[in-house]
């Protein structure tokens, strides 16, 4: 009597499922790896910074473990945050930052507007020009500009050197380029047909600027206002020089003119003061960025 | 009064001419298309009469107002666009009320035009949604709807169809001439679509190479074309031509195209072309509806020959057959029902009572 034997392994050649999708997986895996090392890598300094804000002097000269706080402590942030100097530091960086903000975004988004749309003789020449003089450090800078407002004073009698305000004058020579050029492609990026649309519809340059021009082109306006406040925010070498006394200072250069007396380093409030000035950039970029939407001209064209 | 007049416009881009001194007087309430192929100067031509482009030279009339130097606003014209151009931050009715509200119109006075113009577009109940939102056909309809709400002197279309799908594009072509229908508003409408400028032209405004070639209602361009580049331009598929001679055999006018194929031409069309039996180089222009199967019966003027076909196209109603005639391709149309097939003989007929006679070297229809 025959037995039929029947195969119940079937056929032994494994199936691939997905290799698309395995191949998407470890695409992950390794965007993961390196994700989390670029996030310890950049957020070690401030959790440095937060670690020290909280020990006592005595415990940071201490030999302990530098990375674990035992007696912690908020005097240092009651110091700073009582103390009418460095307060003075902050609404000093405040104000000119959200002066030259504005100041920035009042002469960058017309000019910008003005090179990429109002064909004019020598225009494109200009914007490239814009973007270059955004290329001059401002290390070479400062020297000739201090000379200036030296002169300046000397002709005139009004006097800007060591005046918060002096601020106000410089900063835009490294935001207004910057920005403009920025603004420049993202009004470039508009379709044409959109300010003619809003010519024949009667709307004057300014009304195009205005009413179009500037609602469709909000997320550049956003990353332009962000980095102009950035870079008011954290300039360092301008205000090094061109302010000196005390109550003109801002917050960068406050923090290291009055908390190292010689060669003794305020570690503790120096690495508060850094933390809370660091603090406003971070309250605006997570402000605004809920406005920055990309992709806000969607429907206005074809495609 | 609307009505829109060219006097000799010329438009130069540094040492290119891109449009080439144009007459065109267009009456008030008239629909007129200015058609032609890519480059040829129609969408330019548009564009100066908006205020969008200087004129290089000559005049631009608007309701017999000289207007070379007037502003777009000022020109009292609506202007759609291929690409609709619509303020994509804006909703369907801010989008369409835009011209309005920079004009300061009364409050109830533009929701009244928004309304009345929505409901004949039939877009009303996509009146708060952002442009986003809407498929390319219901963009369309609201930049037509942008320029009916105000009301002007002249419309403007710039191939405003060419974005959409066929059947949209159909659809829509109907839309737009049931819009003017009611509004009967002076209108200039570029296409490069033939099929677009015969079905929705009052007159048709063919133009090649920045010049105008022919002006004329739809009918008139199709049947009376002046040009080659019109007989070939409008109908599709497009007119055939093919080499030919005239032959006076005995008082007769024979119209040859090779040494085995003449065509005795009919009276009237004999007595046309009498004086050109000694011209050279003439071409035979004849429409693919002309040439059709053979029919058992003779009929006056209509011409039986052999051909053998090199391919066939079934259309459904008719079919499409292709010949070759002195290394000439030459379509006709069949019945379906006549038995063509690709690579066979078929005994075809010529209805040279609809038949051209062109002038090769200038292309002159004689």
């Amino acid at each position: 009597m025959s037995t039929m034997t029947i195969d119940k392994s079937g056929p032994t050649r494994k199936v691939k499922y997905g290799s698309m999708s395995r191949d998407r997986t470890w695409a992950l895996r390794w965007s993961y790896f390196f994700l989390i090392l670029f996030a310890i890598f950049s957020l070690t300094p401030p959790l440095y910074m937060l670690i020290t804000s909280l020990k006592s002097s005595a415990e940071i000269s201490a030999a302990t473990n530098p990375w674990w706080v035992y007696h912690p402590t908020l005097s240092n942030y009651i110091e700073l945050l009582t103390s009418n100097q460095f307060l003075r530091f902050f609404w000093n960086s405040a104000w000119v930052s959200i002066i030259v903000v504005t100041i920035t975004m009042l002469i960058s988004v017309p000019a910008a507007f003005a090179l990429a749309r109002m064909k004019f003789w020598g225009s494109a020449t200009l914007a490239t020009g814009v973007f270059l003089t955004y290329l001059i450090p401002d290390s070479l800078l400062f020297i000739p500009l201090f000379k200036m407002f030296a002169v300046f004073g000397d002709w005139t009698g009004i006097q800007l050197v060591n005046r918060w305000y002096v601020l106000l004058f410089i900063y835009p020579t490294l935001t207004v380029p910057f920005c403009t050029w920025i603004m420049i492609g993202y009004f470039a990026s508009i379709p044409k047909e959109l300010d003619e649309a809003a010519i024949i519809d009667g709307a004057s340059w300014f009304q195009t600027l205005t009413r179009i021009f500037i609602p469709v082109a909000l997320p550049g306006l956003i990353a332009a206002t962000i980095f102009a406040f950035t870079v008011s925010w954290a300039q360092f070498l301008y205000p090094l020089v061109f302010t000196t006394s005390t109550d003109q200072l801002v917050l960068p250069v406050g923090i290291i003119t009055t908390l190292i007396k010689g060669d003794v380093f305020n570690w503790g409030q120096i690495m508060t003061g850094a933390l809370l000035g660091a603090a406003p950039p971070l309250i605006i970029y997570a402000f605004l960025m809920d406005y920055y939407i990309a992709g806000l001209t969607a429907g206005a064209t074809k495609g | 009064m609307a009505d829109v007049s060219l006097r000799k416009v010329v438009k130069r881009y540094d040492e290119v001419e891109a449009v080439r001194g144009i007459d065109l007087d267009i009456a008030d309430h008239e629909f007129v298309v200015l058609v032609g192929p890519s480059g040829c100067g129609k969408s330019t031509t548009l564009r100066m009469i908006a205020g969008l482009e200087d004129i290089s030279d000559g005049d631009i009339m608007i309701g017999g107002d000289v207007v070379n130097d007037v502003p777009p606003k000022d020109r009292d014209i609506a202007m759609v666009f291929q690409n609709y151009a619509l303020y994509p931050h804006m909703t369907v009715a801010e989008n369409m009320s835009f011209g309005l509200r920079l004009k300061n119109y009364p409050k109830a006075e533009i929701k009244s035009r928004v309304t009345e113009a929505a409901r004949m577009l039939d877009i009303t109940d996509l009146i708060d949604r952002k442009p986003k939102q809407l498929s390319g056909g219901q963009r369309q309809r609201v930049a037509m709807g942008r320029a009916i709400v105000r009301n002007p002197k002249v419309f403007l279309f710039d191939e405003p169809l060419s974005n959409l799908d066929a059947k949209l594009r159909v659809q829509m072509r109907i839309e737009i001439k049931k819009v003017h229908q009611k509004v009967r508003t002076t209108t200039v409408y570029v296409t490069h679509d033939q099929v677009e400028a015969m079905t929705l032209a009052d007159r048709v405004v063919v133009m090649n190479h920045g010049r105008i070639e022919q002006i004329g209602t739809p009918n008139e361009l199709y049947h009376k074309p002046a040009t080659r580049f019109v007989a070939s331009f409008i109908g599709s598929p497009a007119m055939n031509f093919v080499p030919c001679r005239l032959e006076d055999v005995g008082g007769k006018l024979n119209v040859r195209l090779t040494d085995r194929l003449a065509f005795a031409l009919p009276p009237a069309r004999a007595a046309r072309y009498q004086a050109l039996s000694r011209t050279d180089r003439l071409l035979l222009g004849i429409r693919p509806e002309h040439v059709m199967e053979a029919r058992p019966h003779a009929e006056p003027g209509v011409e039986p020959f052999d051909a053998v076909l090199d391919v066939t196209e079934p259309m459904g109603m008719e079919t499409l057959v292709y010949f070759t005639l002195e290394g000439s391709q030459v379509c006709g149309r069949v019945s379906p029902n006549a038995g063509a097939q690709d690579g066979s003989p078929l005994r075809l007929a010529v209805d040279l009572n609809n038949m051209h006679l062109l002038n090769e070297v200038t292309g002159a229809v004689l």
